[in-house]
């Protein structure tokens, strides 16, 4: 029985992904523009039959469904196709770039989470609540790349601070991070702030207080496992802003990383890197959302379902 | 109840403010010339960089335009965009959002998934996918943030068609022979609107951001078309020496997204309240 679960749940992730790559393989041959003309420059005075060697190679002179399976079998085998512009294998150009945007996702997350924790949890009393919620409202609206320059302006240029560009150690990280943190920081203590004045309503809260329950321990045992959940729930959408932050973090700052491979591959138009950071997108967030399914059931015991019970029985 | 109007004025400021302010950003867009007398495109050289001062009051740029008068022109494409771009989401939104929840269970759920999954990112992670489809340029950018905010109002159409298909006049209208697309029309899609109105009042504000954030990326209007978000951009390289051209350009479109997520929030809260 578990097996099988797990083989659905296997099964409906590649499906997801699969989806994901023919539909970037599908939209993009529907992309006008000879992606030979792409790969030899503007400039090029290339001959017709060397452009139909070079097409040939690539196997663009095949049928589509051949053109199709071929890609297809390649995904499979981890084979994300070549670059057009930088002549290296794509998962390469993902591969060197990742570090650099997981570093600044990673650290983006550990601030927003903080900002929001605090602005949730710690800040009481209704006048406070109320400038807390501006302040939330103001940093969802602004958008991040003013966020950043700001950030920039005041704290690189201005203070000194902080360097102004690059990716050089815990110093650079600090105010990209900051830029993509704060509209996630906004969104997540909203979500967060209306969870827990939900628990506070909610009748296990006066029984953990008639048991003698401290506002601490309330908090940390009971109201804030109740208002994680819809906080969860903003798992993905919170990752596609890390991601889509690092398109427009990368680069206010200068930073190399996958943003910067994006960008400059949909302003060149190379296929096979806009294809591989589809179809890597999609696998990150199928993880997610299997990490968010399994962090529900450790968070909620009342979302056990009979499979989990059984093996928490054995 | 007590101080009426200071009483009626005090929970209001916030709206008050915003509608103003929209009604600026508004006039901005439709007239520019009545708020500044300069020309958005001209050069003048003994007035490069200037700090924020009276005759300049964004200060000028790296060629000596006035960053105000900029401002004020950019406002026309960003708004433009906005409400151009929301509107066209909200009609394609309606259609498919209707169909599908009027449509057989198996058609319904299956758009349903796929909706789903494109709620679940960012809208302007998946403008910049459309971007990488369409390529760069102006009025792509403006196709791709339409594109982007269309799975939130079929989401809202199909919820709303799935509790009205069900109310007494639509049953009465069935029973009464009406032509199924007449009942549609006529029955079911005014009585979705309201909900949808007041996404779509946020959603403007969302869409300006998302077509700046393209912009700003280099991948919309070109220098020295005046456009909030290349005005960022061109900013961006100045930072060091002059601060007020990337400034002011960012303050007009937090305050205007402010806006209207207020006036949005509004409505909902009086929709609410309502129903």
């Amino acid at each position: 029985m578990v097996l099988r679960r797990i083989l659905a749940r296997v099964a409906g992730m590649l499906v997801v992904v699969w989806g994901a790559a023919t539909a970037a393989f599908l939209v993009l041959k529907l992309v006008p523009g000879d992606p030979v003309d792409v790969m030899l420059g503007v400039s090029a005075q290339a001959s017709p039959e060397l452009k139909q060697s070079i097409r040939a190679e690539l196997g663009l002179d095949q049928p589509l469904v051949v053109q199709y399976l071929s890609y297809l079998s390649r995904l499979v085998r981890g084979d994300f196709g070549t670059s057009y512009q930088l002549r290296l294998p794509v998962t390469e150009v993902i591969g060197q770039q990742l570090g650099y945007t997981l570093q600044l996702a990673a650290a983006s997350l550990a601030i927003a989470l903080v900002i929001a924790l605090v602005g949730a949890v710690l800040v009481h009393g209704r006048a406070a609540r109320g400038v807390f919620s501006v302040l939330e409202l103001l940093a969802i609206s602004s958008p991040p790349f003013w966020i950043g320059l700001v950030l920039l302006s005041v704290f690189a240029f201005g203070l000194g601070w902080f360097p102004v560009a690059g990716a050089d150690g815990i110093q650079s990280l600090i105010l990209p991070a900051l830029t993509i943190a704060l509209p996630v920081a906004g969104i997540l203590g909203q979500v967060l702030r209306t969870g827990l004045e939900d628990a506070e309503e909610q009748p296990f809260v006066t029984s953990a207080r008639a048991r003698g329950a401290g506002p601490a321990r309330l908090v940390l045992r009971h109201t804030l496992r109740h208002a994680a959940i819809p906080a969860l729930t903003l798992a993905g959408y919170i990752v596609g802003s890390l991601l889509g932050g690092a398109v427009v973090v990368e680069s206010v700052f200068a930073r190399p990383g996958l943003g910067r491979v994006a960008l400059s591959a949909i302003t060149n138009r190379d296929l096979p890197v806009v294809m591989g950071i589809i179809v890597f997108t999609a696998i990150v967030f199928v993880l997610v959302n299997l990490l968010v399914d399994l962090a529900y059931r450790a968070i909620d015991p009342r979302i056990h379902t009979p499979t989990t019970a059984i093996r928490g029985a054995r | 109840m007590s101080g009426g109007l200071t009483g009626w004025l005090r929970g209001r400021v916030g709206l008050i403010a915003a509608v103003l302010l929209l009604v600026v950003v508004a006039a901005m867009a439709v007239a520019p010339w009545i708020f500044t007398p300069l020309d958005p495109l001209a050069t003048d050289t003994s007035q490069v960089l200037q700090p924020p001062a009276w005759g300049h009051p964004f200060g000028t740029d790296q060629t000596g335009r006035d960053v105000f008068t900029r401002v004020v022109y950019g406002a026309s494409y960003s708004l433009g965009v906005g409400v151009g771009a929301t509107a066209a989401a909200l009609v394609v939104g309606i259609i498919v959002g209707t169909l599908a929840g009027l449509a057989p269970r198996v058609i319904d759920s299956v758009a349903m998934r796929g909706v789903e999954i494109l709620l679940a990112f960012p809208e302007f992670l998946i403008a910049l996918f459309a971007i990488a489809v369409l390529g760069p340029g102006p009025v792509n950018v403006a196709t791709a943030v339409g594109v982007a905010a269309v799975p939130a109002y079929i989401r809202v159409a199909r919820a709303e068609t799935l509790v009205v298909r069900r109310s007494g006049y639509v049953e009465a209208a069935r029973g009464l022979g009406v032509h199924p697309l007449r009942v549609a029309v006529a029955h079911i899609v005014p009585n979705t609107l309201r909900p949808l109105g007041v996404i779509a009042t946020i959603g403007i504000g969302t869409t300006i951001v998302a077509a700046a954030g393209l912009s700003f990326l280099g991948l919309g209007p070109q220098d020295p078309t005046p456009e909030w978000g290349l005005l960022l951009s061109g900013g961006r390289n100045l930072l060091g020496q002059a601060w007020w051209v990337a400034f002011f350009p960012g303050v007009l479109i937090t305050l205007t997204v402010v806006s209207a997520t207020v006036v949005g929030r509004r409505l909902r809260r009086a929709g609410e309240g309502r129903a």
